[in-house]
């Protein structure tokens, strides 16, 4: 079932019907229900299993041969469709188109009342939402030769996984945040009360 | 001489009949896409600030009928993935960190209309995941 040009879930258990996109049961014994949405990140293979070398892996039959990460090296594609991610809770959304985050690979943000920061990696065109608070203190990122560091303590932090390399905060985690990576018309449609950050004219 | 007149008719039989079923599937194909269109021409008032997404809009469409739910599935370690066709470096995943299991779901393995979400349980919590 689609709707909106997006996909609908079915539970064998109530068989309510579920938005793929907001995880909500929109029909039937759940109505009204919405799904937590778990944290992941889009990356290719190699780059995550370097990070995380005792990642377990899905191997099923291939459905496609796309989907590789040469795809998504032009985040707006010929059909003028901009990839973003997005961030939404049932009040409020905010989403940010990953071409613009080219120019500002180190973006510090907030999402309803939350620190947080965006981080574009150019190494792998890997986007990922982590939130900036370390216990109670907020901090704010910049990027320097490739590295994500923090202003408060200097310490240097893995782009991707959020964790401190080295400095006083080493060890400790960044919050890893549930982005969506969608294109830009299937949020707009979904999320219509979505804010948009914009570059700085 | 009559074998041979048999083996070309069969071929032929077969042409005309995979011709026909093509010729059958299109024209179902065909149907679909016209109810489709009509669906969307007349149909469901596209969400909006005025018409937000929410039970009242919910306007669904059955364009394929169900398929079950995949709950079972081979799940290597990064070191046995080495080598298989099946997962390839530059194939993009999703990865997930969750309590103390990491787990990766290339994306291409739920693009198939058969094959949309994994029922799966990752550090002791039942998820689904989809794309």
């Amino acid at each position: 079932m689609l709707w909106e040009h997006s996909l609908v879930m079915i539970d064998k258990e109530t068989g309510s019907l579920w938005s793929h996109l907001l995880g909500e049961a929109m029909r039937g014994p759940l109505e009204g229900e919405v799904l937590e949405t778990i944290p992941s990140v889009m990356t290719d293979w190699k780059s995550w299993k370097e990070k995380y070398p005792q990642s377990t892996v899905v191997a099923m039959t291939r459905k496609s041969l796309e989907y590789t990460k040469l795809q998504f090296l032009t985040p707006t594609d010929e059909h003028g469709r901009a990839l973003l991610i997005g961030l939404a809770n049932r009040e409020t959304s905010r989403a940010w188109i990953l071409d613009e985050l080219k120019n500002n690979p180190v973006l510090n943000d907030d999402f309803a009342e939350s620190p947080l920061v965006i981080v574009y990696d150019s190494q792998n065109d890997t986007t990922v939402l982590h939130g900036r608070k370390i216990d109670d203190q907020v901090l704010t990122f910049r990027l320097e030769k490739d590295e994500l560091i923090d202003d408060q303590t200097n310490s240097r932090w893995d782009l991707l996984t959020g964790e401190a390399v080295s400095g006083k905060l080493k060890g400790k985690t960044l919050q890893k945040l549930p982005g969506i990576i969608s294109y830009d018309f299937a949020w707009k449609n979904f999320h219509p009360e979505s804010t948009y950050w914009k570059p700085a004219k | 001489m009559s074998l041979v007149r048999i083996v070309v008719l069969s071929v032929v039989g077969a042409a005309l009949g995979l011709w026909g079923l093509e010729s059958y599937l299109h024209y179902q194909r065909g149907l679909k896409m016209a109810e489709m269109n009509k669906y969307w021409a007349n149909g469901p008032q596209l969400l909006s600030l005025e018409n937000p997404p929410s039970p009242d809009s919910f306007q669904p469409m059955q364009v394929i009928s169900e398929f079950p739910a995949i709950e079972e599935f081979e799940i290597l370690t990064a070191e046995n993935s080495a080598g298989k066709a099946e997962v390839v470096d530059d194939d993009l995943v999703l990865g997930v960190v969750l309590g103390d299991e990491i787990r990766a779901y290339p994306i291409n393995m739920m693009t198939g209309p058969d094959r949309e979400i994994f029922n799966d349980t990752l550090g002791g919590q039942p998820i689904a995941a989809t794309w």
